[in-house]
């Protein structure tokens, strides 16, 4: 049985279906609304326009009935079975004037009132609850819990429990029982207690715990209603570690007795988001400083598995249990992550820096994400992908209140099936997706990184330091010459009177020093006259008059260069060309390079090793005394001290 | 039966130093102890296995004896917590510190997990015997919590906040106040 998927989208003015796969609006479904809710089942929807809320059938996209209002709600819910409305509204003078209540029920086929209570609190919510059967109503007073037949409300409660200073509260049906769930907070001494009760038995409790340091304490079930995780905040931290209070996370398991277990799953730092998986008995927390770990626990609270990736902070399930998201939306760069739960392996990651509201269709095929009025001015919108990263529809608004995909019960839809081996491909392509990335990088910043000539072998790191003057070349001292001339590579034939640098070895009469007149290979310094080879740097067939006048062209160009440029970094083209495009790390190894054919350098270099040579002679020849010493074998007559000064002398 | 004793702790060399004092003061204030003996009971065990730490290091790495202690002191810092499980090695050992050893005392943990109101106030909890590690009642604020019974710190069932009878002043005043209804009733 498939049912269509639809999407709504609602904006200042304008609430709008849009039906799966393509998106498109469907004409006859337009209705002017601010706020909307859907319903637990997702058949029908409750829209607001200014003092009228409307209830449209999603099947049909057609009016089910209205309801006259007299006050904006701030909470809108319906009833498991859609035959009940819950609004609440914010206490203000308009209620004290009229004398007229907060909390309100409402018949939804008719379209009337049945109840209209008065209470203030706001952070307190909720404080009205239907029983799955719609046979019950369980409402909250201050100091009590009191439950009310449905069909006979005007009599009273049917039972009462008395409480002080009720904080939580959650009523709900776990296999055959109904089960209560009271968090009361209590003074310094005493402490707060959490308790749950099955339903008409209210003096024993089934679970029970006492906790000082908790102000606010919500439960949250997992499917089954077998297990449940209590978070428990404080509003101050004593300690002065955080701002916002600590947080605790404890675990509950029902067992064979009916009675419930209690521990601790031992959480220090702060928990960014917890969730249960929808199928099964096992939740997923974040926790931790950026980037924060995302940890899987079991049936038995322990951990076993851990998600590897960016910094996030929140996760969403898809409804069949199969696949996870990861979000970093709100203070952080943004990002998602898609895991596919079958296989334990990532699919996808999409790279978005903004979103406020994301959740997964009940298909399990698509993941939207949108931006909303309330929490970002700029660039409202919503995004529709697959699972496996596609965009499918994408769309701008000026203002947008809210937008999101319709529930469903589970069942409705049949399970999606997909391939090990599509997860796999799906898996490989984002790792080679991830290196690319990091191999991207890198080239961006050499290409980006220049040094000029007159900054020798020192990083942009130690040569970009603050406080440090970095000299314009024109006012360094005149010793230290631009040493573009050497960089170019010639391989010139010293012929004539070439300068050539040749090496090798000459045959003839002149071996290097002074002018040899030889053939072949002349060893170098000093004009070689002969023909030679030289591997070097020779300027070829050029008069040394020339080599002169192009230097001087060049230094001056080089130098009008420099002055153009400013030193932040980025080069001027004809610069980059006149180096080539070399990379930093060769550029280091020609200077360096440089440096060793520097003559003041080589020459320095060869004091050093004088000394060297001097000091290990000395070493060796007061070896060999001393062992020719030994080898003579004479017995030298003992010295005394006084007499050393003499044979010295 | 005579049993073995060994002196605990270690007094400073100096006696008067400011920064020092300073300094313990704060460690008392911070984990709610009692005199500064505890820190200096703490200096001493730190001081202790730094040495054996040092000793081992010198050895060669092939060498049975440091293959042996250095995996047996680790692995009794890890069960206690102290070290991390991705440090295991003996060069992060030296690297420890006080806090790292007074952090999993059985009165910081109480107040960490939400059972005490503040650090004095799991001290005396612990003191008048209200909680229990598992089923194993403790009443010692210096007693070092393992990883594993780390979950399992409660208030014992016997205790008026675990679901046991309320305490001795409370059901002094329930009987006052009934026999005041009783009074009350007869007339």
């Amino acid at each position: 049985m498939s049912k269509p998927i639809l999407f709504t989208h609602c904006t200042d003015q304008e609430f709008n279906f849009l039906e799966a796969p393509s998106f498109t609006k469907l004409e006859s479904s337009t209705y002017s609304g601010q706020k909307y809710k859907f319903s637990k089942d997702g058949k029908f929807v409750a829209i607001y326009d200014p003092l009228n809320l409307v209830i449209v059938n999603t099947q049909n996209q057609k009016r089910h009935s209205t309801l006259k209002m007299y006050h904006t709600p701030y909470v809108i819910e319906f009833s498991p079975k859609n035959n009940y409305l819950i609004t609440f509204e914010l206490y203000s003078s308009k209620h004290k004037k009229e004398s007229m209540g907060n909390l309100a029920i409402w018949d939804t086929k008719s379209g009337k009132e049945l109840i209209r209570i008065q209470s203030y609190q706001k952070e307190i919510w909720p404080q009205a609850i239907f029983s799955q059967d719609e046979t019950l109503l369980a409402l909250l007073n201050q100091s009590s819990v009191a439950f009310y037949n449905l069909k006979c409300l005007n009599i009273g409660p049917i039972k009462k429990k008395n409480q002080k200073g009720i904080r939580n509260f959650d009523f709900v049906q776990a296999d055959n029982e109904l089960l209560l769930y009271i968090f009361s907070k209590g003074g310094k001494t005493v402490g707060s207690t959490a308790e749950i009760f099955v339903y008409p038995e209210f003096g024993t409790p089934v679970f029970s715990q006492t906790l000082m340091n908790s102000d606010k304490m919500s439960i949250y079930w997992s499917f089954n209603k077998r297990c449940a995780l209590l978070s428990s905040s404080s509003d101050i931290d004593m300690t002065g570690n955080r701002y916002y209070g600590s947080t605790n996370l404890y675990w509950l398991n029902r067992q064979s007795n009916g009675k419930f277990k209690f521990q601790n799953v031992g959480i220090t730092e702060t928990i960014h988001s917890f969730k249960w998986n929808p199928v099964k008995n096992e939740f997923c927390v974040i926790y931790g400083s950026m980037p924060a770990k995302k940890i899987l626990y079991d049936d038995l609270c322990e951990p076993y598995f851990e998600f590897g990736g960016g910094s996030r902070n929140d996760q969403s399930w898809s409804s069949d249990g199969k696949f996870l998201a990861f979000t970093g939306f709100g203070n952080l760069n943004g990002g998602v992550d898609i895991w596919s739960m079958e296989h334990y392996k990532q699919i996808k990651f999409l790279d978005e820096s903004f979103g406020s509201q994301y959740g997964w269709s009940e298909d399990s095929k698509f993941f939207y994400i949108a931006v909303v009025r309330e929490k970002l001015k700029v660039d409202n919108g919503y995004k529709i992908f697959t699972t496996f990263g596609k965009l499918v529809k994408h769309k701008q608004f000026d203002v947008l209140v809210d937008a999101r995909f319709c529930p469903a019960i589970k069942g409705t839809f049949e399970p999606v099936e997909i391939d090990e081996e599509t997860i796999k491909t799906a898996n490989r392509t984002y790792q080679q997706e991830k290196k690319k990335k990091e191999l991207n990088k890198n080239n961006e910043q050499n290409s980006n990184l220049f040094i000029p000539s007159f900054k020798k072998g020192r990083t942009t790191q130690q040569s970009s330091s603050i406080g440090k003057k970095e000299r314009h070349p024109m006012f360094i001292k005149k010793k230290k010459k631009l040493k573009v001339e050497q960089v170019k590579k010639e391989k010139g034939r010293g012929r004539g009177r070439g300068r050539g640098r040749g090496r090798g070895r000459g045959r003839g009469r002149g071996r290097g020093r002074g002018r040899g007149r030889g053939r072949g290979r002349g060893r170098g310094r000093g004009r070689g006259r002969g023909r030679g080879r030289g591997r070097g740097r020779g300027n070829g067939n050029k008069n040394e008059k020339e080599i002169q006048k192009e230097n001087e062209n060049n230094n001056q160009k080089n130098r009008q260069n420099l002055n153009n440029m400013s030193f932040d970094g980025m080069p001027n083209k004809e610069f980059l060309s006149y180096f080539g495009n070399y990379k930093q790390d060769e550029i280091i190894k020609m200077q360096k390079e440089n440096d060793k054919k520097d003559p003041q350098k080589v020459i320095r270099n060869l004091k050093k090793k004088i000394k060297e040579i001097n000091a290990l002679k000395k070493k060796k020849s007061n070896k060999q005394k001393l062992n020719n010493a030994q080898k003579t074998k004479i017995k030298q007559e003992p010295i005394y001290k006084y007499e050393i000064h003499r044979l010295k002398k | 039966m005579s049993r073995r004793k060994s002196k605990t702790f270690k007094t400073p060399r100096r006696p008067y130093q400011k920064e020092r004092l300073d300094h313990e003061l704060k460690v008392v204030g911070k984990y709610g102890l009692r005199t500064k003996r505890e820190v200096w009971r703490v200096h001493y065990t730190l001081a202790k296995i730094r040495k054996s730490a040092r000793n081992l290091l010198t050895l060669e790495e092939n060498d049975p004896r440091r293959i042996f202690e250095g995996a047996a002191l680790l692995r009794r810092l890890t069960n206690l917590g102290i070290l991390d499980e991705q440090k295991q090695r003996l060069e992060y050992v030296l690297t420890l510190t006080i806090d790292d050893f007074l952090d999993r005392r059985l009165q910081t943990q109480v107040y960490k997990s939400g059972l005490a109101r503040s650090i004095h106030h799991a001290r005396v909890l612990i003191k008048q015997r209200h909680i229990s590690v598992g089923s194993q009642l403790v009443n010692v604020p210096s007693f070092m919590v393992k990883i594993e019974s780390q979950k399992h710190i409660g208030f014992s069932s016997k205790s008026p906040f675990g679901g046991g009878r309320p305490g001795r002043l409370k059901r002094k005043l329930n009987v006052m106040r009934g026999n005041k209804n009783e009074v009350e009733e007869e007339d």
